[in-house]
């Protein structure tokens, strides 16, 4: 049973008893308010979707502890095994000296060097023509020999320094190292480039947009007549990533068309079969380089062939698409990132029939849409390069969403 | 506030497995609905935000730490932070009461002024209460319909206890004025 307490420590403020009297009453109405009910349904419902998230979690707690007890025991196991037995501990050290001793005598592997690395033996391990132990087999030059064999995968043309022309790749071999015969001698030694050259740089043409776009408001679910504002929208963009599920995973070779698919899926864009996926490898001073060539195949034939360029160790570096005159002067434009042109959603309007609106994207496509441009206080309607977002609603309906938002800079 | 001894046990096993949220739950939706409901006086809004508050427990109880804040601090600055962020988020909404109209009673009718009081309704109340400052009708919901303690209220709204006490003061005092003076039909 509720019972109404007044703060005796307020009453240093009042000035007199009658004011007490006064706010002890005013204080006995906000105790005294009924308190609000909301339905019985929401709260269960609000319940079943905490437990079911609640659930979800554990799960993932659970995945990441069994691994780490895994890991945990293994280690454990074998300090164990060194610790409990100097003489197996002996053995196992002696055979590594032994073994790198053997190794370092026969000279048969080198460390890589990116300075001897040649096209046709791109994995680093050398064929060493320095070596007098390999030096028995006279060298032969690509003009002695005759016209090079050209290896099945165009990516590994790439390694030479020169541009391969665009065509559709084939899977695997697009990777230099699947199209090496480490058997032949190196036929060229020609140095490495200093910095990548990429396709898109050749015709690298820039926006200047005259004027500002106004972004379309968002109907969700609603005609025009009937529209309300909604000011309560929540958006996250959260692109289906992809983890490569194996370290042999082929995902994890940069270079291979596995690879590009799962940086694309990383950044949004899903790569399903059949989808135009072209992968070059430049091989430089500055380290490997790799600019990607997609198109979903589903996409009509108005919308442009996205690029992307990467370097090891860095990540993407900038992302552009091919013009081909459909929007502007043909070449390679510079876009957005789609995490970042996704920032524009909080400069849109929206209108629905529900107070708040919760919206996750996970899907991006790219594609051409007519933006309104306004320039001197006339409005043009421009075509642009857009990232089409797809996205579903989550705290209600889970209907369906697709957000266009420019997407050059 | 939660079955005191058993709260920190209930808490604990919610941290290693969120499985165990259902209790706390179940415990703390009335109390945060109306918390909510009467800072925003809109049923549907009361209940997105409530619902954002309970997510956000559930993600982060794992950062929950016993030091001097009970669980019930914890929770409601949740709730308080989804409030303001509403409000910065948005203009305030007409509002939208309960059917139930009843008129409230005062303790003791002596004056012609309480009994001005003691004819308020429930509408008539909350429109005056929101017409008070965000901190006061904080304040004064937390004391009164929460029946948080001062020490926890100044927890939740990050002020000391004097603050709390003399927003109190004020809160009461501006609310009396309101109800009495009915100028706050052109408030909201």
């Amino acid at each position: 049973m509720r019972q109404f307490e007044w703060d005796k420590s307020v009453e240093e403020l009042c000035s007199s008893p009658e004011e007490i009297q006064e706010l002890k009453n005013v204080a006995f109405l906000l105790w005294d308010m009924p308190r609000p009910q909301s339905s019985s349904s929401f709260q269960a419902e609000l319940k079943g979707r905490l437990m079911e998230k609640a659930l979800l979690e554990e799960n993932y707690v659970c995945k990441e502890n069994k691994i780490f007890q895994f890991i945990n025991k293994g280690h454990k196991y074998s300090r164990k095994i060194l610790l409990a037995r100097p003489l197996f501990t002996a053995a196992a050290a002696v055979l590594l000296i032994v073994s790198l001793a053997v190794f370092h005598n026969q000279g048969q592997v080198k460390p890589f060097s990116p300075e001897i690395a040649s096209p046709e033996n791109p994995s680093g391990i050398e064929v060493a023509q320095n070596d007098p132990a390999v030096e028995k087999e006279p060298f032969v030059s690509p003009v002695d020999k005759g016209p090079v064999e050209k290896p099945s995968g165009e990516g590994a043309g790439n390694l030479t320094g020169t541009v391969p022309e665009r065509t559709p790749t084939s899977g695997p071999g697009d990777q230099p190292g699947a199209t090496a015969d480490p058997g032949k001698p190196a036929v060229t030694e020609e140095p490495l480039k200093v910095a990548p050259e990429f396709e898109a740089w050749k015709n690298q043409q820039s926006f200047k947009l005259a004027g500002e776009i106004k972004l379309p408001p968002v109907y969700y679910r609603v005609e025009k007549d009937t529209a309300v504002t909604v000011e309560n929208v929540s958006n996250s963009w959260k692109p289906r990533k992809i983890v490569a599920v194996s370290v042999a995973s082929e995902a994890q070779i940069t270079g291979t068309k596995a690879w590009a698919g799962e940086i694309l899926s990383n950044e949004g864009f899903i790569v399903r079969e059949g989808d135009y996926l072209e992968v070059n490898l430049q091989e430089t001073q500055k380290g490997l380089f790799v600019e990607v060539f997609y198109r979903p195949q589903k996409s009509t034939d108005n919308d442009p062939t996205l690029v992307l360029h990467y370097q090891e160790g860095t990540g993407i570096l900038s992302y552009y698409y091919e013009e081909e005159g459909k929007a502007a002067q043909p070449g390679y434009y510079p876009l957005l990132p789609p995490a970042e042109a996704f920032k524009q959603v909080n400069n849109l309007k929206w209108y629905a029939l529900s107070q708040r609106l919760d919206f996750s994207f996970q899907e991006v496509v790219l594609t051409y849409y007519d933006f309104l441009l306004e320039e001197d206080g006339r409005e043009k309607t421009v075509k642009l390069p857009a990232y089409c977002f797809l996205g579903m609603e989550t705290l209600h309906n889970g209907g369906e969403l697709k957000l266009y938002l420019p997407a050059v800079k | 506030m939660l079955i005191d001894e058993k709260e920190q046990e209930i808490i604990s096993r919610a941290q290693s497995n969120p499985g165990s949220f259902a209790p706390l739950y179940d415990h703390y939706f009335p109390k945060i609905y109306s918390y909510i409901y009467h800072r925003v006086q809109n049923p549907q809004l009361a209940e997105d935000l409530v619902a954002e508050t309970f997510y956000k427990a559930l993600a982060n109880i794992k950062k929950f730490k016993w030091q001097d804040r009970s669980f019930a601090c914890w929770l409601y600055t949740i709730a308080r932070n989804q409030v303001i962020d509403q409000f910065r988020r948005q203009e305030p909404l007409p509002l939208e009461l309960d059917e139930s109209k009843g008129e409230l009673t005062a303790p003791v009718v002596n004056n012609p002024e309480e009994k001005v009081l003691s004819e308020v309704t429930k509408e008539e109340l909350l429109k005056a209460i929101k017409t008070l400052s965000s901190e006061q009708q904080d304040a004064l919901l937390l004391r009164f319909q929460e029946e948080l303690k001062i020490k926890e209220i100044a927890l939740i709204l990050n002020k000391n206890e004097g603050a709390v006490k003399a927003l109190l003061f004020r809160g009461l005092k501006n609310l009396r004025k309101k109800l009495e003076g009915g100028d706050y039909y052109e408030a909201v």
